[in-house]
């Protein structure tokens, strides 16, 4: 496992309350090049290490779902244009939500419903290529997006009510090259 | 519609920064010292 450059762990606030480490990895596009040492588990949660050169995805165990949760991540930009600190969604997965983080220095949320994507939120940020803590609060028919500590869109969609699966993806990251990386990753239904 | 609103909160875990508004769909357009520059989204 590619340990980041053997980089110091910046624990988020992850003071209280438990988040869950035991995700089930499902769906990757390359099974193999995902899995091995991809997770590390911490007294505080989980850290999961994408090792730079792949994406997976990871979809949580059915009994952590909620449709309330706070996903947390750390991530940035290497050479890529797009990262995705999450990628969310109901039932199936012909609705789901995606917050992105492109090279263009911009943090958007949007909506998929059955193939036809909705820009729900876009708000310029300092820097892809640095670290960004990228928090999503999903509670009731609220969705807020944190950047850095700062609420930055808050979006009310009824349809989230019914979310029963949590799926993230880290695509967008591909095999052949290093583009972007995600320091820790993690959930916590509230 | 953009709208100025008063930054509340104190930057932490439980009472992050964020604009005082009631709007239910909204994202920032400037974040200043004290305030917030937001656009109200339909």
């Amino acid at each position: 496992m590619q340990l980041i450059n053997k980089r110091p762990i910046i624990l988020p606030s992850w003071k209280s309350g438990k988040w869950y480490d035991d995700f089930t990895v499902t769906g990757a596009k390359d099974p193999g090049y995902i899995l091995s040492g991809l997770k590390t588990v911490t007294t505080n949660g989980i850290i999961i290490y994408p090792p730079g050169v792949g994406g997976c995805d990871v979809e949580v165990s059915p009994k952590y779902c909620s449709s309330n949760f706070i996903i947390e991540t750390m991530c940035r930009i290497i050479t890529g244009s797009l990262i995705t600190p999450a990628n969310f969604r109901k039932t199936d997965w012909d609705n789901r939500w995606r917050v992105e983080i492109t090279s263009g220095n911009v943090l958007r949320l949007q909506k998929t419903v059955l193939g036809a994507t909705t820009l729900k939120g876009t708000v310029n940020i300092t820097s892809a290529l640095s670290w960004n803590l990228v928090r999503i609060e999903a509670l009731g028919a609220n969705i807020d997006v944190y950047h850095n500590g700062v609420l930055k869109i808050s979006v009310n969609d009824p349809d989230l009510l019914n979310n029963k699966r949590i799926h993230f993806s880290m695509y967008d990251v591909a095999i052949s090259q290093p583009k972007g990386e995600y320091q820790y990753f993690a959930i916590k239904p509230i | 519609m953009i709208i100025t609103s008063p930054r509340i909160g104190t930057g932490t875990d439980l009472d992050p920064f964020r604009p005082d508004t009631t709007a239910t769909h909204w994202q920032v357009v400037e974040e200043r010292e004290t305030e917030f520059v937001i656009e109200i989204l339909s």
